[in-house]
């Protein structure tokens, strides 16, 4: 009775209630929106971390963790036979290992500090995808002192195909040490940091190098089953003394992650903003229903009857609000995971030193839209609290007595 | 009466500057010459792990010096040149020289204690800092001038160093050079000298990085050769290059 009460009430100042609801729609469409937009953006800087940075597992020494920013080359690992054997478990696809070093990339009297990747140019093709990102030239054949390069290092500085890119760098043992090596393919991923500071040179080359002979600074493990990386880390790290992160922990990913939480604030300030025009409407409509308050109490409506019909009232605003703004959010979120949004055509530094890009599929999951279409509905209700309990404090005789 | 104290006191303070500017003045001519030729052993101790490496070096005036490392040898045949605030570096697979960013003289080579511009210094303190004298100390039972200098220029490394100078021979037995924040950043000790010509010239020096730990590294020179004519081709790229 109640409920239909509340449902005819909505139709008597349509306009009214539907103006309110449209603040609703636009808040929950901008809140799927922008949070299938955010779930992209970690899946892409996931997707990457796995491919190119540190695969499902990354394992290196614990000394090595502690000091990377200072890329200790003597806290490398020993790739043993046992170790290898150790590792290769038969939830891993591939073992993939690899040396990180600092260098001094020297052209002329121009010189940039840079990072170097020592890979296994044979394993790491099967699943970074760096073999079909070479844009110029072509992916490592063999040669011994070849070196793919960034797009935007190779433009920085004025290297083409067939160049010599000569580096100079310190081994495990603090000497320096340098090498020319020659371009053989320049790659764009698409990542701003990538691509303007990063060169890879195969793992051989890099040992000798480096005095790293039989060793890597660290080992990326791929799974056959990415969901298994946790379980897979934790049995590795407890047989072993080594640092072993599955990628979820990885830093980049835990620190975009915890910044999902500062989002989250947002979309609760826009939801805020949103539902005051439903308040605004409800204070209205206490304030003009005053005598007809007055009169249902009179008749005997309880003081909670009042608030349920009020609240019941501000709650099919906000239904027809978030059913409207969920429908309108998923199918942009939808059409967007389709299309794609290349952030790099909107601006350059978008994606410069970003871990992602440049092409975000939007990832509208059923948690994200069925969450926000239950927090329009019930931030609208809680919203109307405030000004209908006003109602329930009004005395009949006075309120009858009120001109409106 | 307390015109005659103010008096006084002025004078004791410019007598004081006066000393402590002849202290440095006679550091000068001992550790400072126009051109210096060595070979050098540095023994490099990181948390307990201890390297050996040998080059040889020579210096004109304040603005060119060389080096090449003798051992081991993968070191060998390694070389820079540093000319006025630039320095190239030659490594034997690459076969030409680089340049090495101005800021990076301020590094540590081959991460020992001493940094490019540690190795290759040789100005007068007089020139680059503003000194004064602290008072009479005792290190290593010898008695020391205690004295404090503050830089005057830019382009000064250390902005303040606190030197104590051996009485009786003039050379700075110990030291503790300082940012402008205030942070000691490393401590020097000479632990011995020759007698070369008529300067005392220090020929052992262990120098710790205060902003390390367990680390600390000790340059021994040999076969030192002061004021010595040098051939001026030893400070060219052509030279840094050769085969």
């Amino acid at each position: 009775m109640i409920f239909k009460l509340a449902y005819r009430n909505f139709f008597r100042n349509t306009r009214r209630s539907i103006i309110s609801g449209i603040s609703i729609a636009i808040a929950i469409m901008l809140i799927i929106f922008a949070q299938s937009y955010i779930q992209g953006v970690i899946r892409n800087i996931s997707d990457n971390v796995v491919k190119l940075i540190a695969g499902h597992i990354n394992i290196t020494t614990k000394e090595y963790e502690r000091r990377e920013r200072m890329l200790p080359l003597s806290e490398a690992l020993y790739l043993m036979p046992e170790f290898l054997g150790k590792i290769k478990t038969e939830d891993v696809l591939y073992v993939a290992p690899r040396i990180k070093f600092g260098v001094l990339l020297g052209q002329g009297e121009m010189n940039t500090p840079s990072l170097g990747y020592a890979i296994d140019t044979d394993i790491e093709k099967n699943f970074s995808g760096l073999d079909k990102r070479i844009v110029q030239g072509s992916y490592f054949t063999g040669i011994e002192n070849a070196t793919i390069i960034g797009k935007e290092l190779a433009k920085q500085m004025n290297l083409k195909i067939g160049d010599t890119l000569t580096i100079i760098t310190r081994t495990a043992y603090d000497s320096p040490t340098g090498i020319n090596l020659i371009v053989q393919g320049i790659f764009s991923v698409g990542i701003g940091g990538m691509d303007k500071n990063i060169f890879y040179i195969p793992l051989k080359t890099g040992q000798r190098l480096l005095d790293l002979e039989d060793r890597a600074t660290e080992v990326a493990l791929i799974l056959k089953d990415a969901k298994k990386s946790l379980e897979v880390a934790k049995s590795l790290q407890s047989e072993s003394d080594l640092s072993v992160v599955p990628y979820q922990y990885n830093s980049i990913l835990k620190y975009f992650n915890s910044a999902t939480i500062m989002f989250s604030l947002i979309y609760f300030i826009i939801l805020i903003v949103a539902c005051s025009t439903i308040a605004n409407t409800m204070i209205m409509i206490v304030y003009e229903r005053t005598r007809e308050i007055g009169m249902l109490k009179a008749m005997g409506m309880t003081n909670s009857a009042i608030i349920r019909l009020l609240v019941l009232e501000a709650g099919i605003i906000g239904l027809v609000g978030s059913l409207i703004g969920t429908v309108m959010g998923s199918v942009l979120s939808f059409w967007m995971k389709y299309q794609g949004f290349d952030i790099s055509k909107v601006s350059a530094s978008a994606s410069a030193d970003m871990p992602f890009g440049p092409i975000i599929y939007f990832a509208p999951t059923s948690v994200i839209i069925i969450t926000a279409f239950l927090f329009g509905l019930l931030a609208s209700m809680i919203v109307a609290l405030i000004p209908v309990s006003r109602a329930a404090k009004l005395e009949p005789a006075k309120a009858l007595k009120t001109i409106t | 009466m307390k015109k005659t104290f103010i008096i006084s006191l002025s004078l004791i303070s410019i007598l004081s500057a006066q000393i402590a500017i002849e202290i440095i003045d006679r550091v000068d001519k001992n550790v400072v010459a126009n051109t210096i030729s060595y070979e050098a052993n540095m023994i490099i101790s990181l948390s307990g792990q201890v390297r050996e490496k040998k080059f040889i070096g020579y210096i004109q005036g304040k603005n060119q010096a060389y080096m090449e490392f003798t051992a081991p040898a993968r070191d060998k045949g390694t070389r820079f040149l540093k000319l006025g605030d630039e320095m190239w570096i030659y490594v034997k697979d690459v076969e030409k020289a680089t340049k090495i960013a101005g800021h990076m003289l301020r590094q540590s080579l081959v991460d020992s204690d001493f940094s490019y511009d540690d190795i290759t210094s040789n100005e007068k303190l007089k020139e680059q800092y503003n000194i004064s004298l602290l008072g009479i100390d005792t290190v290593f039972n010898r008695a020391c001038y205690s004295l404090e200098l503050t830089g005057k220029i830019e382009e000064v490394t250390y902005y303040k160093r606190k030197l104590w100078i051996d009485k009786e021979y003039y050379y700075p037995l110990k030291q503790e050079l300082f940012a402008k924040s205030g942070k000691l950043m490393k401590e020097i000790l000479i632990t011995g000298f020759k007698k070369i010509g008529d300067k005392n010239y220090p020929t052992k020096i262990r120098m710790e990085n205060k902003l390390r730990q367990n680390t600390y590294t000790e340059l021994v020179l040999d076969n030192v050769k002061l004021d010595i004519s040098l051939p001026e081709r030893v400070f060219t790229k052509a030279y840094l290059e050769r085969k």
